[in-house]
């Protein structure tokens, strides 16, 4: 799975940066694609904006703003709601967020593995997670000022 | 590490951000920041607030999940228990005052803190009932 990590400029702010990926092949970043995929949840696409604006530019990612937990133990993997719109991401502390992918959430279903589409994102933000956790742990990215700083990015990986 | 302008839907929410919705989302956020951060001044967890005010842990946790739009009373209910200021009531800035609700004067408050309340009180008289007690 390659990809690049992107800093979205107009979210981030002096409390938190706010990231997202571009998978490979690809023109957007996840964070994107989410917006685009879920345009008719006009409502609750608002607010997730209105949050991330918020967290960027004033309160920063707070751990209480999230359900955790979502992927595997201690992952990282977690998750930002509006409604029953889920955005999945890994947090990484109070001033740095990775955001992938996300969807709709049924009030039918009790767990995203019910929701095929829903859970292929949850592990696709799993895999995205463990890449970048694996490089964070290697020094290979470091987290500095509230930043992601790559030293080195094996593509290839 | 790359930069980049959002673009598509996000792009153009983005450039079209309404302001009252934000500040909807913001307050809610910077209240459900001033509650946790109160909890951790006093060293409470959520099941402990929510034992001593009376709610579930998952009430709790969605207060400071930033999504609730609190009513003013459980908002001054936080308050009490957290010893935290949540609710900007200083007293308004005009007052209406029952004794010359007939002449239908609103008199500022800021009236009463300067020189001219002491004459004020004398020429009219039930001013200083409600200064006495302290309601305006």
């Amino acid at each position: 799975m390659n990809f690049d990590i992107e800093e979205i400029k107009e979210l981030s702010g002096d409390a938190a940066s706010i990231y997202s990926v571009t998978m490979e092949g690809e023109e957007n970043t996840l964070l994107e694609q989410f917006f685009e995929e879920n345009a008719e949840y006009d409502e609750e696409l608002t607010e997730i904006l209105n949050k991330l604006y918020v967290m960027g530019k004033e309160t920063g990612c707070r751990w209480d703003n999230f359900k955790h937990n979502e992927g595997s133990p201690g992952d990282g993997v977690s998750v930002l709601k509006a409604g029953r719109l889920r955005l999945y991401c890994l947090y990484v502390d109070s001033t740095i967020v990775c955001f992938g992918s996300g969807g709709y959430k049924s009030p039918e279903i009790r767990a995203y593995q019910e929701d095929p589409e829903l859970n292929e994102r949850v592990e696709q933000m799993k895999a995205i997670a463990e890449r970048i956790n694996k490089a964070i742990k290697e020094k290979d990215i470091e987290i500095k000022d509230g930043k992601l700083n790559i030293n080195y990015w094996d593509y290839e990986d | 590490m790359k930069i980049r302008n959002a673009s598509g839907v996000l792009g153009r929410m983005l450039a079209n951000m309404d302001e009252l919705s934000l500040a909807k989302t913001r307050n809610r956020m910077m209240v459900a920041a001033k509650i946790a951060d109160a909890m951790r001044s006093s060293g409470m967890n959520q099941k402990q607030l929510a034992q001593k005010m009376g709610k579930t842990e998952s009430e709790v946790s969605e207060w400071l999940s930033g999504d609730r739009n609190f009513t003013l009373d459980t908002l001054t209910e936080i308050e009490h228990t957290l010893n935290v200021s949540l609710l900007d009531t200083d007293k308004p800035r005009y007052a209406y005052s029952e004794k010359v609700d007939k002449q239908a004067i609103i008199v500022p408050i800021i009236f009463f803190q300067t020189k001219e309340y002491a004459t004020a009180s004398m020429t009219m008289g039930g001013f200083s009932k409600y200064k006495k007690n302290g309601t305006y």
